[in-house]
Formats: C-alpha cells, sequence, structure tokens
C-alpha cells in the first residue's frame, strides 16, 4: 500500500471529454524515440530486468551470498506449494483482502453519502478521514503497536475500563488474530481513500438525477440503496481491484506491527519472502514466491481490463 | 434542507474518533521533557541529516518523474515514430510489478553499480517505479490538448523539442501538480528500498529513522513520537495546501 501501487485509477461515471488519441498525420517523427528513451530505459533497466531475473532465479537453488547456484527445475514452486509458512501467507493475502476492501468500502461509503451537499464542514470532516492515506506506514504501525499493546495499551486499557476486560485481546501477539490486527489497522489507514474515491463518483451524479428521486417519493435508506449505491458501481469495482492489488503488494504494516509473527502466522507473500530471501537466506525460493506474487498481480490486471473493455463495449 | 442533518453530525463525531490514534501520538510525544524531544531528537538522533536525505532523494525523483514522463507522454501521445506503441506498453507494464517481486536482482543491480548508500541508489529506483503512472496521468492530458497545436508550431519551424516544452508542457500544469504531489508522498514513505539500499547509517532516509530509534531508545517513547511526527509534517502541510489536488488525483487516472 503506501507502496508504489496504491495510487488510483478510479473512473467516475459520466464526464468524458473530447480525445485526441492519434497523433496528427504526417511526417513520422524519429525524435520521439529520444522523447520515450529515458522512461523506457529506466523501466526496462529497473522493472522488467530484475523480474525477468526473478523469473530466472526461480528455477535455481541459490543462498545470494556466493556464486554457486544449480537449476533445480520447478523445486522451488513445489516448496511455494507445500511450506506451511508459504501457504499462510497466501492465505493471510486472501484473509486480509476479505476485512479490509468491505469495512473500508462500506465506512467509506457511509462518509461520502453522510457528507453529501455539506460543502464547509464536509471538507474539514473529510481531511480528518483522508489524513493517515498521506502517513507513512512506519508512522501508523508505530503508533497502532503502541496502542495495541497487550497489557497497558491504550485499546485495552479502555475495554478493561467499561468492564470487558475478559475481552482484551493480545492484538499482536496472539497468532490467531495477529493478521486480523494488522488489517484493522489497515482499514484506519485507507478508509479516507475509498471515502475519497466514493465522493468523486458522487459528484458526478447530476443534482436533478436525486431530485427527481426524491420527488418520486424516495428518501433515507431507498435513496441510498436504489440510487446511490447502483449509481457508484465503477467506484465499487476501482476499490475492489485496487484493495486486491495492494494487499497483494502490502509490506510495510506487516512489517512495522508483526514482523510476520508471531511464529509466522501474519506474514503477507512479500513479508515471506523477504524473510526467505535475506534471513534464511534461500534467494531461489524468494524468487519463486517473487514470481508468484506478479503472477496474481498480473491476473488481477487481467480481471480488471476485461471488466473495463466490457463496460466500454456498452 | 431543514437544521442540521443527522448523518453530518454522526459522521463529524466518527471524525473525531478516527483522529484519536493522532492525538494520542501527539500526546506520548510531549511526555517527559515535553517540547524538549522534538529538539533533542532533531539535533542528536540523525534526523535532521536524514529529513536532508529524504528531500533530495525525494526531490530529485519528483523531477526526474516529471520531466522523463512528460517526455513520454507527450512523444506517445503527440508524434508519430516508430515503436510509439511498444514503447507505452513496455511503461505501462511497470504498474504491475510489485517492487517486492524485483527485490533481490535489484539490490544486485544497485550494488554493482556501487550505488549501496547513495542518493542515486533510491533516486533511480523510486524514478523507474514511478514514471509509469505519472505517464498514464499525462499521457491523458496530453491526449486532451488538440492536435492543431503541434501541427501550427511546427509550420512555424519550431523544433519538436520547442513545441514541448513551451508550448505543450505548460498547459499540462494542472496534471503535473498532481504527479509531483503523489510522487512526493510514495517516495517520501517508502520503507521496503529505502531499508536495504541505504546500509551506512548517515544515508538514511526519514521512514527508517524511526524504526533505528525503536532500538535505540526502547523506553523512551516520547522520542520516538516526537521523531515520528517530525518527519510527518511536511506530507501534512503538502496535503493541507493541496488537499483538493489530492483528491483530484484519484479519478483523473480514469481508464475510459
Amino acid at each position: 500500500m503506501s507502496v508504489v501501487g496504491s495510487r488510483a485509477r478510479a473512473t467516475s461515471p459520466g464526464g468524458t471529454s473530447r480525445r485526441h488519441t492519434n497523433p496528427p498525420r504526417g511526417r513520422t517523427d524519429t525524435s520521439g524515440l529520444l522523447f520515450v528513451a529515458p522512461a523506457v530505459l529506466l523501466v526496462g533497466i529497473f522493472a522488467l530486468y530484475p523480474l525477468a531475473i526473478s523469473l530466472f532465479m526461480s528455477f535455481m537453488d541459490w543462498d545470494g551470498l556466493t556464486g554457486v547456484r544449480e537449476f533445480i527445475g520447478v523445486a522451488n514452486y513445489q516448496w511455494a506449494f507445500t511450506d506451511d509458512a508459504a501457504l499462510t501467507s497466501l492465505r493471510n493475502f486472501a484473509l486480509f483482502a476479505l476485512i479490509t476492501i468491505p469495512l473500508q468500502m462500506a465506512i467509506g461509503v457511509a462518509i461520502a453519502i453522510g457528507l453529501r451537499g455539506s460543502r464547509s464542514v464536509g471538507r474539514v470532516v473529510r481531511a480528518a478521514y483522508f489524513m493517515p492515506v498521506v502517513l507513512a506506514p512506519v508512522m501508523v504501525g508505530m503508533v497502532f503497536s503502541q496502542l495495541m499493546e497487550a497489557s497497558n495499551g491504550p485499546i485495552n486499557t479502555a475495554l478493561r475500563a467499561i468492564g470487558l476486560g475478559g475481552i482484551a485481546p493480545n492484538w499482536l501477539g496472539d497468532p490467531s488474530i495477529a493478521l486480523v490486527s494488522v488489517a484493522l489497522v489497515n482499514v484506519w489507514m485507507w478508509t479516507g481513500f475509498s471515502m475519497a474515491i466514493y465522493q468523486a463518483g458522487l459528484d458526478s451524479v447530476p443534482e436533478e438525477v436525486i431530485e427527481a428521486a426524491r420527488v418520486d417519493g424516495a428518501s433515507g435508506f431507498a435513496l441510498v440503496r436504489h440510487m446511490f449505491l447502483p449509481l457508484l458501481r465503477p467506484s465499487h469495482f476501482s476499490l475492489i481491484i485496487l484493495g486486491t492489488i495492494s494487499s497483494l503488494k502490502g509490506f510495510d504494516l506487516v512489517y512495522v506491527l508483526t514482523r510476520g509473527g508471531p511464529a509466522d502466522s501474519s506474514h503477507l507473500p512479500t513479508t515471506y519472502m523477504l524473510k526467505v530471501g535475506f534471513e534464511l537466506f534461500e534467494q531461489g525460493r524468494a524468487s519463486a514466491v517473487a514470481v508468484l506474487i506478479f503472477v496474481i498481480a498480473m491476473l488481477i490486471t487481467a480481471v480488471q481490463l476485461r471488466v473495463y473493455r466490457r463496460r466500454g463495449e456498452r | 434542507m431543514k437544521t442540521i442533518k443527522l448523518p453530518v453530525v454522526v459522521v463529524t463525531a466518527g471524525a473525531i474518533i478516527w483522529l484519536l490514534p493522532l492525538l494520542h501520538a501527539i500526546q506520548i510525544s510531549l511526555g517527559g521533557q515535553g517540547a524538549a524531544n522534538y529538539v533533542e531528537v532533531l539535533t542528536q538522533g540523525g534526523l535532521g541529516r536524514a529529513l536532508l536525505n529524504s528531500t533530495i532523494t525525494s526531490g530529485a525523483s519528483v523531477a526526474l518523474v516529471v520531466v522523463l514522463g512528460s517526455m513520454a507522454a507527450f512523444a506517445i501521445s503527440k508524434l508519430r515514430f516508430r515503436f510509439s506503441g511498444l514503447s507505452f506498453m513496455l511503461i505501462l507494464s511497470g504498474l504491475m510489478i510489485p517492487i517486492a517481486a524485483t527485490l533481490v536482482p535489484l539490490f544486485n543491480i544497485v550494488n554493482s553499480l556501487g550505488w549501496l548508500s547513495t542518493y542515486q541508489g533510491l533516486i533511480i529506483p523510486y524514478t523507474a517505479f514511478n514514471i509509469p503512472f505519472a505517464v498514464l496521468l499525462l499521457k491523458h492530458a496530453y491526449d486532451s490538448l488538440p492536435n492543431e497545436y503541434l501541427e501550427a508550431s511546427r509550420v512555424d519551424g519550431a523544433p519538436t523539442w520547442t513545441v514541448f516544452s513551451k508550448v505543450m508542457a505548460p498547459l499540462t500544469v494542472p496534471t503535473v501538480v498532481m504527479v509531483i504531489v503523489w510522487t512526493f508522498l510514495a517516495t517520501w514513505n517508502e520503507l521496503l528500498l529505502a531499508l536495504l539500499f541505504m546500509q551506512d547509517q548517515v544515508m538514511q532516509t526519514v521512514p527508517v529513522i524511526p524504526l533505528s530509534f525503536r532500538l535505540a531508545y526502547s523506553v523512551d517513547q516520547p522520542k520516538i513520537f516526537a521523531a515520528l511526527i517530525i518527519i510527518e509534517i511536511p506530507v501534512i502541510v503538502l496535503y493541507i495546501v493541496f488537499q483538493r489536488w489530492f483528491e483530484r488525483g484519484l479519478t483523473a487516472g480514469g481508464i475510459k
């Protein structure tokens, strides 16, 4: 998240402007190559080439320290699909997405609809919810490791004060809930982002449409259910895709809050890959995990493109 | 319509609860010696140098992303040349590559260039990983500028570079601001590469500092939190000044 990928691409309903997508006709301009060369070279050398190397390394047995490498076929992939911690990290990715995405969407849409039409107050209140989005995950992680501390942390202290001490959990130290705790922190951090996407979607709904529905007698929850939620479908879709990809790339919060522990219970694929590569010195296996992360990201993007295209056809 | 609406009240109350963790962080940072915590971490903890390092790496990355990204976006949108489509695809494919998936080879490349613990060791990878999104946004901006501008200047005999830098690029300023804001945010807060590539303590960027403070000052929570708040001040100020641009950035990339 934070991570380079969590910037958004979201469509808003309506609002197309005239586009000049075709370059002007006439002579070809070889200087075009000079214009694109720096960007192409940078992406090629520092993103695509390393990816190709990862693919190559994923078929090797290599500790990353010595020059000794041995071709071992798909053994690293077999390991990835049988190793308990690797499988846990893949399951955690799915669980993380299933917790964070619906919560962030539900709270985000509620805020956006709740603030609809209130300009001045809305601006300030929205800024409050959006603030965590711009913070460094390191900051968020360290604040919440203090808040979620089991014995003296403010959250558990508050729970005990209202007589719920019995359920005060060891948020980050209990293997069965550590990942859930990290996911909740993610919800705090990224709900403002969902809110902003929905806000943009709502802004493009013409006021007359809402007035017309009101005249027809729709109000309150009926208006939300039959009017806003269906109209915001493009925003829902964008948030599901973005949320899935950022869960996949998610690294910082887990790294700062739990380091994947206790007992490897809260690893995401990225944090586990880091541990395998740089702590256990199994670069071949780490590369196999890296390739799996990329393949999953590609599949998600393919689904995304297909749905966009289908929507374009209608 | 009527007086104060109930949903607004509920959402506003929620916002106050939402900010409690931040207020709590500020409160902790003022514990012990109060505001003196801030002075001490700035002068003794290496934080001052880290702020300088981050300013240099983020600033240079933002500049490179804007200039190189604009050049690529302009050419792909407005010039006819061989491999134009292929170039665009190559650049966009960078959007799908998680940094983590390239980490080990990337580390080896940076290492073999002798760039570990140097500014360019972070600036160049940051530029590479942020340029795809910038090109996507900027190409939309150039697509919406009429081709006639280019043709008219051509007739006047202006070289392509002049048309780009003097005529077209200034018209994309709103998108450029967005690119600046998001690239700054992404690079200022980046942890993974910063952690691995800046092994010399003097070269560390701000997100790494609190982690090393956690080791050094493990019991001195107020100092750690003072450091956390100092490193976030630039992004919070940036957000408050550019709130509108942040939110517009969310929808502008829209793939139609």
